[in-house]
């Protein structure tokens, strides 16, 4: 079985600085909701802080089943025995973070066709790509668009995640035009019912998408 | 097992100056007589901090000396460093030493005799106390400590302290008479007029200090 056979179609990002509530309890909803797949990323925070709130997703993440994937700190990823790290574009190689835990789940951040191959290559499970669309997150960057997205998704094997303006939507968009799955920040982060927020993305992105 | 943690330990830094890379100032500190080599960058992204850890790594070895990662344990594992140094607002030293295992080095920073004694009890192999006296080098919220609440650290705990923070030439020798094992310095090397002089002349009165406590424990 591969690592990525049983990959839920949503992600969900951490955004702590921007959300209503405590971590833990917007986990919580997220879970509840049916989010099956979350990753912590606060790059603001300080290693003993991000492990804190790290064992604190590995516990609500198992028991609902959720996978938890660490943004950068490999450390922090294993200290928590969480299933896996999200590379950044500027992170430690694919095949250095390989072989510190060979069953990890690894995510990379790409924003082109050459950045996407690379990672493929180099042994990532899979890939983020974006920003899709416009997004407050990065303000000054123009997005890539949806034809870029279906560039990446026809150049590589491996499923492609679709980030940046991801709203119930556009995440269909996304979907039909090739990407596995999408990851949101905001969407739920902001969201002032955050078990509904998820519950909206779920659906939208449930339903079989229809190839035109 | 792996070496004790004794001599003089160089913090590569390249804020406190723009003339040497961490590399050269590496170096330039072994040349001199560095027994350990600490790298520390905090603005490095981690593709940029592995890829100097593996050259550092590199230099290190030829030179047989003791490789320091700050922070980081995945790099320092990655890179095979001999460790990993944390700080309070690090990793938990048991988290570290289950990404390090047991052959390797984790030192812990302590700036009180609680945080010394509790850092010991969690496993870590050395202590990095301080900081001693005023220093440039950091952005510090907490007072110098002193060359006494450093004898007290270095009276009470079984594993090797290090000291740090605002260590020259001229005070190393109040703080080399605590029975203090090592020195880590950031300025007093990296912005010496020569780096490698002024490494030198750190181990050579570490190397003094050390031997004259090993008598004077001998006599005892």
């Amino acid at each position: 079985m591969n690592r990525t056979d049983t990959l839920p179609k949503l992600m969900v990002i951490t955004h702590s600085t921007h959300m209503q509530m405590p971590l833990p309890k917007w986990a919580e909803e997220v879970c509840s909701a049916g989010g099956r797949l979350i990753q912590l990323r606060e790059k603001h925070l300080d290693a003993a802080q991000l492990y804190e709130l790290a064992s604190t997703l590995r516990r609500i993440t198992l028991q609902h089943g959720a996978t938890l994937l660490i943004n950068d700190r490999a450390d922090v990823a294993w200290a928590v025995e969480a299933d896996g790290v999200v590379v950044p574009e500027l992170g430690l190689p694919i095949e250095v973070v390989r072989k510190l835990h060979a069953k990890w789940l690894i995510a990379k951040s790409v924003h082109d066709v050459a950045g996407a191959k690379a990672a493929e290559q180099s042994g990532a499970d899979f890939l983020i790509f974006g920003h899709v669309f416009k997004t407050a997150s990065k303000p000054n960057v123009a997005p890539r668009g949806l034809e870029a997205l279906k560039a990446i998704a026809e150049q590589v094997k491996i499923p492609v995640f679709a980030i940046g303006g991801i709203t119930a939507q556009t995440a269909r968009q996304c979907l039909e035009n090739g990407a596995f799955g999408v990851a949101v920040m905001s969407e739920v982060a902001l969201a002032e019912n955050v078990g509904q927020a998820v519950q909206t993305l779920l659906q939208a992105i449930a339903d079989p998408v229809q190839l035109s | 097992m792996h070496q004790e943690i004794s001599g003089l330990c160089v913090i590569t830094d390249t804020t406190t100056q723009k003339r040497y890379t961490h590399l050269q100032l590496a170096e330039l500190a072994m040349r001199g007589g560095a027994s350990i080599i600490q790298l520390r960058d905090k603005h490095l992204s981690a593709k940029e901090l592995f890829a100097l850890a593996v050259a550092m790594r590199t230099l290190t070895m030829s030179f047989n000396r003791l490789f320091i990662v700050n922070d980081r344990a995945d790099i320092a594992r990655a890179a095979d460093a001999d460790g990993v140094h944390l700080g309070q607002t690090d990793l938990p030293i048991p988290a570290a030493r289950k990404i390090l295992g047991k052959g390797k080095i984790i030192g812990a920073t302590a700036s009180t005799l609680e945080e010394a004694l509790a850092a010991e009890q969690q496993g870590a192999d050395y202590i990095g106390f301080g900081h001693i006296f005023p220093t440039s080098s950091k952005e510090k919220p907490t007072p110098a400590r002193g060359v006494a609440a450093l004898q007290e650290v270095v009276n009470a705990v079984k594993i090797p302290v290090m000291a740090i923070g605002g260590i020259t030439l001229e005070n190393a020798a109040s703080v080399l008479e605590t029975g203090v094992q090592s020195l880590a310095v950031i300025s007093a090397v990296s912005t010496a007029d020569s780096p490698q002089v002024a490494s030198a002349k750190l181990a050579a009165l570490i190397k003094t200090y050390t031997e004259l406590h090993k008598v004077n424990r001998k006599d005892s």
